[in-house]
């Protein structure tokens, strides 16, 4: 994400509420740990460090900033760039004709529906419900690309995908710029989850990629694992 | 069916799991007949690796019979006998037809946690932590194969199961080893560490015809087998390679260096205890010890291979060292799929039997006891295999056919 209004002074890029409860809990913690727990120590610091300077590593690394006036809150922007190899015709037309096959790559947390007229509603699964929006492509080029934006629905986005043809494979790009009810919370959350749409957007592709070069996409979904001590994954598959 | 389930750190478990499902069209089920515990299973065991779960089916050494097949398996059919890589590979993506099978682009499904640690993904393996796709691994009675028709080589009647089970890593990982320290005719090379990718190591340095081999270990069993089967050896308990390694040279130094040991390195020494201290406060995921070593004692100009596994941060590396030495580094998993035909071709003309080094066979559902075993060092245990139709025994045999004339 470009921050066309600069930095703040001092790179401040967590709001002032934010700030009050990472100095406090990171003191709490830090009270804590020290001398008992190295990771604890280190977590303690970072957030007191995190709320009395104003500034977040994370965020930086993540283009996020909850600081008042840097850009409009919750507005976001992904991109991710994938080389796959086939031909370029077939790259476009995957992506550009068949949008329903989304929810065959990104299932189970995109479903989309045809309504006709370049226009598809998706249902996407966020961290705290499901979103619904109808999108409509406003332009597009064979074989090089195309773009949409949203007509209706809980996320207003706009987006593109464009296909470049290079010695090493066909080259695809998608960007995808949303604003996500909830703003930059929702957004968090849904990065701790791995439903964040960078994460998603970059699995996606790689999905992609291996549909045209194995003609299948790779899982470990359904395969035996014994009791272990816990059932719960934490991680993605 | 039965499977060797991770629980956590030195606690894996045979229990019952379900059977594995074929779940995409080029997926194969192997009924296991062999299979093996690696060394680079300890590193899982010893907890090494983050991204392994509770729960996880460990093993990515072992070979069967194939007794289902996805719908788009073209080369294999039921009843195949099958040595099966380590590495997962599609066969079609850019590095897969480079031969750079441990670099597939497609099977390792977990994209964010490879793309947070390394940039790109690699490969998915078998039973080798989330990080590396989180495929159930092999040591169990059945496992599932995905790309099986890029992976899996059937094995001649002619080769027994024993012959054909380390074609699925530690050979061509040895042999690799050889290949990538660009040993030439006359050379001498060190390899620091022998286990079986060590001895492996030196099985097929041999095939590159160097002058003089030195291995260096402190075990008495692995030392023993390392001079039987031709090397020079180091003591690192009492001697010292920074000072040996010299000596045996000529003061020159040997012109390729091997580090069959990765990132769980002993030694003695103020190396060898700033590393343990770094790795006991967790500042350091890996002990670099050996890489340290082969640094400062390779010949200036001279090849630095390195098949042991390393999977995270090291400290105080004397890259320096290896700058000012103009010294060639190459590494990696091994792209097994790339060694398994050419290899099995010198086990069926007796250039070479690989069951020298096995000194434990015992049932899978002794395998929680083998694992033990294998990590202390107990017993004389260089090897084990395991067999899924073994009736379990409280104590395994010694083997039958083992090599080392002190055994």
């Amino acid at each position: 994400m470009k921050h066309e209004n600069g930095h703040q002074p001092q790179n401040v890029n967590v709001s002032s509420w934010e700030r009050v409860l990472s100095a406090g809990t990171g003191t709490l913690i830090l009270s804590k740990s020290l001398g008992r727990s190295l990771p604890g120590t280190v977590i303690g610091a970072a957030l007191a460090y995190r709320g009395l300077s104003g500034h977040c590593h994370l965020y930086d690394v993540l283009s996020i900033s909850t600081a008042n006036g840097e850009h409009p809150v919750g507005q976001s922007e992904v991109r991710r760039i994938v080389t796959i190899d086939a031909p370029q015709n077939e790259v476009f037309d995957f992506f550009r004709n068949r949008p329903d096959r989304f929810d065959l790559i990104m299932t189970p947390l995109v479903e989309s529906e045809i309504l006709g007229d370049d226009r598809y509603r998706f249902q996407i699964k966020g961290p705290f419900k499901t979103y619904e929006t109808v999108t409509r492509v406003i332009s597009s080029e064979k074989p090089l690309g195309f773009e949409w934006e949203s007509e209706s629905g809980d996320v207003e986005h706009r987006g593109s995908v464009k296909i470049r043809e290079t010695r090493q494979g066909t080259e695809v790009e998608v960007e995808v710029k949303y604003q996500i009810p909830g703003g930059e919370i929702t957004t968090a959350l849904a990065r701790l989850t791995g439903m964040a749409p960078n994460e998603t957007l970059e699995r996606a592709l790689r999905q992609v990629k291996a549909h045209f070069e194995t003609g299948e996409i790779p899982t470990v979904d359904g395969q035996p694992r014994g009791a272990g001590k816990s059932d719960s994954t934490g991680m993605e598959n | 069916m039965k499977a060797l389930v991770y629980h956590g750190k030195m606690d894996v478990r045979v229990e019952n799991v379900p059977d594995p499902q074929i779940l995409n069209p080029k997926d194969a089920i192997i009924e296991i007949t062999r299979t093996a515990i690696c060394g680079s299973d300890l590193h899982l065991y010893h907890g090494l690796l983050p991204a392994l779960k509770s729960g996880d089916i460990l093993g990515h050494e072992f070979m069967g019979v194939v007794v289902e097949i996805g719908s788009k398996i073209e080369k294999l059919q039921k009843g195949d006998r099958v040595v099966v890589p380590f590495t997962i590979s599609c066969g079609n993506c850019f590095h897969c037809t480079k031969d750079e099978y441990s670099l597939c682009d497609n099977t390792n499904p977990s994209v964010r946690l490879a793309e947070t640690a390394y940039g790109y993904p690699t490969a998915g393996l078998f039973g080798y932590s989330h990080m590396l796709g989180g495929y159930a691994g092999g040591q169990a009675e059945f496992v599932r194969v995905p790309f099986a028709d890029v992976g899996c080589l059937k094995v001649p009647d002619s080769v027994s199961d024993e012959k054909a089970l380390f074609l699925s890593d530690i050979f061509p990982t040895g042999y690799q080893a050889a290949e990538n320290a660009n040993i030439k005719d006359g050379d001498t090379v060190a390899i620091w560490g022998c286990g079986p990718v060590g001895l492996f190591a030196i099985k097929s340095a041999q095939m590159f015809r160097p002058e003089k081999i030195i291995a260096i270990d402190g075990v008495d069993e692995r030392l023993d087998l390392a001079r039987h089967i031709g090397a020079v050896t180091i003591d690192y308990r009492t001697e010292n390679p920074l000072t040996r390694l010299p000596e045996l040279t000529g003061g020159r130094g040997p012109d390729a260096c091997i580090d069959a040991v990765g990132m769980e390195a002993h030694g003695h020494g103020p190396g060898a205890i700033y590393d343990k201290a770094m790795h006991l406060l967790r500042m350091q995921t890996d002990r670099p010890n050996v890489l340290r070593q082969a640094i400062h004692t390779c010949r200036k100009g001279g090849t630095i291979s390195v098949p042991g596994a390393y999977i995270g941060i090291i400290d105080k590396l004397n890259l320096g060292t290896a700058f000012g030495k103009g010294l060639t580094f190459k590494m990696g998993q091994t792209h097994v799929q790339k060694y398994m035909k050419p290899l099995l071709d010198k086990i069926v003309n007796n250039e070479i039997d690989p069951t020298f080094l096995i000194t434990h066979r015992d049932s899978l559902a002794d395998a929680a006891d083998a694992y033990q075993r294998f990590s202390e060092k107990a017993d004389r245990c260089i090897k084990v295999v395991l067999d899924p139709k073994m009736v379990s025994q409280k104590v395994s045999e010694p083997a039958e056919a083992t090599a080392v004339p002190s055994l």
